[in-house]
């Protein structure tokens, strides 16, 4: 467990996307639908990353949140991934810590984000994530590159709840 | 319902900790909070004492459950997972000697499956265990040697050490053995050894000073270990520890040869 402030920042390095390998046949929300690209960087009332669709799925909230992951990687804003932390999410707030120190040390994150391949739920609150990274650098404030990585396949366990008819992300951590 | 389950139902309603103190000799009895799923953060027992230091204190382990929905300030319902087994289970948040571990999915049968707990989670509480210094020994004694003389040093710190934690509710016991010596000499010479040296006139570890002056070598011991949890076989932790011992006032003279009557 030691390893997931590095593997949070390595999820969010890597973390993004919107595409679908296919339906999961022992996913219960099978009616997930990617939404695309968010091209806004200026949240707003109708953000649809900031805000939940009527009746969404966990599914879709998770495709939700990986893309708040995205974002907040590219523009260092965590407010609206921080909206989407449940009250004891440690992971969360670790993984914005994270990214604020890059942008606060004048850095940055470089990254075309990762794309959802499979959702699966485990049970309880808990969803198996398949993600494929692209390529990630963080820059320092100098410019040069402080880490790359490579991208590739890794999985998340994410641990969602469902509250007054909103979901929020409990925990996260990588699945190992 | 197993009775785990119906226990961890029980506990959903209530905030429960476990909480170890270190604040008196390992030997003391721990304060504990609402014992959970039996998870006990007992304070660690002391290992062997060695080298007439006393034994540290066992690392404070801390667990929560993670809170999934708050109502009014209080939990409303933990976060609950799914154990590799397919169990539900229950999040918690481990904390280690006040390191924050992360989270964990802890079923029913945790408390008495080994697997549970990972070398990486030993690894860190290794590191944050109080591990004695290595005791340095130079000869000639007294803080007194020659230039260009071969100075002797030896340690005798090199038993293995052993320390008894207590993590997510099993005993695990963890072995350090001095693997690695590094000898700073004080005059800008490093030297790393697997021989801790020997006492007068086995000479294995010695230096020479070219100048005189006061120089104040120190030594250094990186620990490997091993563990295990309960009476189960022993595990190489993957990783080591050093520790660094305070150093020690050498004065180092020229010696005239002078003829004497007799």
């Amino acid at each position: 467990m030691l390893r997931l402030a590095t593997a949070a920042l390595a999820g969010i390095l890597l973390l993004s996307g919107c595409s679908d390998d296919g339906p999961d046949a022992g996913d219960p929300m099978s009616t997930w639908t990617p939404t695309g690209t968010i091209e806004s960087s200026s949240p707003s009332p109708t953000d649809p990353l900031t805000t939940a669709a009527q009746g969404e799925t966990a599914r879709e909230f998770i495709e939700r949140w990986v893309a708040l992951v995205d974002k907040m990687q590219q523009t260092g804003d965590t407010e609206a991934f921080l909206d989407l932390a449940g009250p004891d999410c440690r992971s969360c707030r670790r993984m914005a810590d994270n990214v604020s120190q890059v942008y606060g040390d004048g850095g940055r994150i470089d990254t075309d984000g990762s794309r959802i391949s499979r959702v699966q739920h485990d049970g309880g609150d808990q969803w198996s994530v398949t993600l494929v990274g692209s390529p990630t650098t963080v820059f320092d404030k100098d410019g040069k590159p402080s880490t790359r990585l490579p991208g590739g396949r890794y999985q998340l366990l994410a641990f969602i709840v469902k509250a007054d008819g909103n979901w929020t992300m409990g925990e996260f951590q990588d699945k190992n | 319902m197993s009775r785990g389950l119906a226990w961890i139902t029980v506990c959903l309603t209530v905030v429960t900790f476990v909480l170890c103190t270190s604040e008196k000799p390992a030997t003391a009895a721990c304060s504990t909070g609402a014992t959970l799923l039996e998870v006990n953060a007992s304070c660690g027992d002391s290992g062997k004492e060695q080298d007439g230091q006393a034994p540290p204190d066992g690392p404070d382990v801390f667990i929560y459950p993670a809170c999934a929905v708050k109502v009014g300030g209080l939990c409303g319902r933990n976060l609950t997972c799914t154990t590799p087994e397919g169990d539900g289970a229950v999040m918690y948040h481990v904390i280690v000697a006040g390191e924050y571990l992360g989270t964990r999915c802890i079923g029913p049968g945790a408390a008495s499956d080994p697997a549970t707990i990972t070398p990486g989670q030993i690894l860190t509480a290794m590191r944050r265990l109080d591990w004695p210094a290595p005791r340095l020994v130079i000869e000639p004694p007294d803080g007194l040697t020659l230039v260009n003389f071969d100075t002797n040093f030896f340690t005798t710190s090199t038993r293995p050490v052993t320390r008894r934690v207590t993590l997510l509710g099993q005993r695990v016991t963890i072995e350090a053995t001095p693997r690695q010596f590094h000898w700073d000499f004080g005059d800008g010479t490093r030297r790393t050894t697997t021989d801790p040296g020997a006492p007068y006139p086995d000479l294995r570890v010695t230096h020479d000073y070219l100048a005189k002056g006061t120089y104040r070598p120190s030594l250094g011991t990186t620990y490997g270990g091993r563990y295990r949890v309960g009476n189960g076989p022993w595990q190489d932790i993957p990783g080591t520890v050093t520790i660094e011992g305070d150093g020690q006032a050498l004065r180092a003279i020229e010696a005239q040869p002078k003829l004497v009557g007799h």
